[in-house]
């Protein structure tokens, strides 16, 4: 892959007009500029397990929601039994580290949800749609917790994001701002997958953990600042708004010296420009509109402006010599 | 804060080979490319304050009287002061000048508006021809994306049947693919970085248009400004997926043995005649194809999360039942299983 990164550069280079037509022709003849036999390759026994897998776990998953008023009961959870169980002896008898391994520990993971659904059809339990994403986090975690890999521990956050999202979305109205209490809940619980994505899963094994630490900032920061905003007109949600600023400074201080991960730090600093517009908007309520239309474009346009080329500057001076 | 090495392997490579000079090295090692979260996160706020500005000068505007030329004129201020600042080495004035330019682009479409006597087809026109012309000034790369973006966005909305609006998102996807495939033959060219604005623009558009006519062509929802046979027009952009997929891997396989480019496009035929029906599916995979061999990894990365979507979106498609679908699949997958142990049985003999 590290020939297809630095082809990827060169072209860049070449697109920015920093490296000539010349220098560009000379340079392919170190770096291919196009991916050889053997990244192809590569690239296929990557892709292939697991584009098989899932096509044909959603198969199943197609089949079954298909119904089969005529199929008994029985044979219906012998056929999704038996396809868990195939799976699983797929995992268990491939190399540990084999692609294949993963892609089957995979397919057992969305098997176990298919098979879960199936014993909702059939005996039509009236179980919320919460209820059916928990159980199957709750059955799948000895499994991704196995599995080690990436695909797993992704199928398992979505699970958990989504039955905490059906189970809070159920109780109060988000956009109706009604749900002070479930955005914070909701919050605290992403911070909790922040902590853990950040500490936990490379002492787990998934030292690649910045798809998860992004997933669960993206959304913590995105429920803080919508809580945030709304503190500023409605009292009810001052709670979220304390949390907003408790969080803020650790989180920045954290992400900023200790990780450098300007991401996380460039969504911070969006936010602030959001709760501060909100803010500028709540004192200006009074003032004339043309007035305070100019004032909040200038406010934002500004802080905007000025946020994205602080940011630009930290990224260049931080992969200034990768 | 970590310190970082002062120099890096390809640059080395590069000195070592005697390509590049000392001098050159450091200013290759400099970063001048903005990073893709910056850009996603900035798009929406430029927006935003675009629409303030439009906002605050639109009342005024309507008090003053009902004067036609006033908003052409603001709007002309505005995208000439931007492109003039665009020309500033200065970060904070190149960020500056997105809004104020896309603010200044409304202005004249919505001038455009008031000139035809409330025609908002003429403003779609305008805003297609705005978007035209001003994608050849030296306006920063962010304003370009979103204004081809609306172009894109009027054109549909100005395309007067379902078939018309197929070959449009299949022309697009097609033009995608052609961007990534000859990158090395125009990536030191002088018009490179409009080039890569309109790769990358064009990339994104055709995967979220194709996914979005698969479920439109296969849904029971109408949609105001199209008429036409929409069943026909699903069979048309199958087929032009399926054309699209397999020209792809035709031009992918130039330089391969003759015995291995007939399987592969054996391959290739019959996973499209498979996934006739999703067509979304077989347009992002031609597309995660083309990045790869475009050498992006990060495009790459974005056309496999489309192949998921467009296969959730599969789910949902009401043309064929839930049991056909399935059988559908499955065949798929044991295909590339066959695929793939026919990798590892290679990649295993060539080791002996």
């Amino acid at each position: 892959m590290t020939n297809l990164q630095h082809a990827n550069q060169l072209l860049k280079w070449a697109e920015q007009h920093k490296l000539g037509s010349s220098a560009l022709q000379q340079s392919a003849q170190h770096i291919p500029l196009q991916p050889t036999a053997t990244d192809w390759q590569f690239q296929a026994s990557r892709l292939l397990p697991f584009a098989a897998i899932l096509l044909l776990t959603s198969a199943v998953i197609f089949f079954f929601a298909y119904n089969w008023p005529l199929l008994h009961y029985s044979s219906k959870f012998a056929l999704a039994g038996a396809a868990i169980i195939l799976s699983a002896i797929v995992a268990l008898f491939s190399p540990r580290q084999h692609r294949l391994h993963q892609a089957a520990m995979l397919a057992t993971c969305i098997l176990t949800g298919a098979m879960l659904a199936l014993v909702g059809q059939t005996y039509q339990t009236g179980a919320d749609i919460w209820q059916l994403f928990t159980a199957w986090a709750a059955l799948i975690t000895p499994l991704v917790l196995l599995a080690r890999g990436r695909a797993c521990y992704l199928l398992w956050f979505l699970l958990l994001e989504l039955s905490m999202w059906r189970y809070l979305d159920g109780n109060a109205l988000f956009w109706q701002l009604e749900g002070q209490h479930s955005l914070l809940i909701m919050a605290i619980a992403n911070l909790l997958l922040l902590v853990f994505s950040t500490f936990a899963l490379p002492v787990l094994g998934v030292t690649a953990n910045k798809l998860f630490i992004w997933l669960s900032a993206l959304l913590l920061l995105a429920l803080l600042t919508i809580g945030a905003i709304a503190a500023i007109w409605q009292s009810g949600y001052q709670p979220n708004l304390l949390l907003y600023l408790l969080l803020n400074g650790p989180m920045a201080y954290w992400y900023f010296y200790r990780q450098r991960d300007l991401l996380i730090i460039a969504l911070q600093l969006f936010s602030a420009i959001a709760v501060g517009t909100a803010l500028l908007a709540r004192v200006l309520d009074a003032t004339d509109t043309f007035v305070s239309t100019n004032l909040l474009a200038i406010f934002v346009i500004g802080c905007s402006a000025a946020a994205a080329s602080w940011l630009k500057r930290q990224y260049q001076e931080q992969h200034h010599a990768e | 804060m970590q310190n970082k090495p002062e120099t890096s392997p390809l640059t080395a490579i590069l000195l070592q080979a005697g390509i590049i000079e000392p001098a050159q090295q450091q200013q290759l090692l400099q970063k001048t490319d903005t990073p893709w979260w910056l850009s996603v996160l900035m798009a929406p706020v430029a927006w935003i304050a675009s629409l303030l500005i439009i906002s605050a000068f639109i009342g005024p505007l309507l008090a003053i009287n009902n004067n036609n030329l006033i908003p052409v004129i603001a709007g002309g201020l505005l995208l000439v002061g931007s492109i003039a600042l665009s020309k500033k080495n200065h970060e904070f004035i190149r960020h500056l000048t997105v809004p104020l330019a896309l603010a200044g682009h409304g202005l004249l479409v919505y001038a455009s508006y008031l000139i035809s006597a409330s025609n908002d087809e003429t403003a779609r026109y305008a805003a297609i021809l705005l978007s035209i012309v001003l994608f050849f000034t030296p306006l920063n790369a962010l304003y370009q994306r979103i204004s081809l973006a609306i172009a894109c966005a009027c054109i549909i909305s100005l395309l007067p049947d379902a078939q018309l609006t197929v070959l449009f998102g299949a022309a697009l996807a097609a033009a995608a693919v052609l961007c990534w495939c000859c990158r090395q033959h125009w990536a030191s060219t002088a018009v490179a970085t409009k080039l890569t604005t309109l790769r990358e623009t064009l990339t994104l558009l055709s995967l979220v248009i194709t996914l979005w006519l698969q479920h439109w062509l296969h849904s029971t929802e109408s949609w105001w400004w199209h008429t036409g046979n929409t069943l026909q027009a699903g069979r048309y952009l199958s087929s032009l997926a399926i054309l699209l997929l397999v020209a792809t891997v035709f031009w992918l396989s130039l330089h391969a043995e003759l015995k291995l480019r007939f399987g592969l496009l054996t391959i290739s035929m019959l996973v499209a005649a498979l996934l006739f029906s999703a067509p979304a599916l077989l347009f992002s995979s031609t597309l995660m194809l083309a990045c790869f061999y475009g050498c992006s990894q990060r495009w790459y990365w974005l056309s496999l999360f489309f192949m998921l979507l467009s296969l959730s979106e599969f789910y949902y498609s009401l043309q064929l039942n839930l049991l056909y679908k399935s059988g559908l699949l499955a065949a798929t997958a044991v295909l590339l299983l066959l695929c793939y142990g026919a990798l590892c049985y290679y990649q295993r003999r060539k080791a002996l």
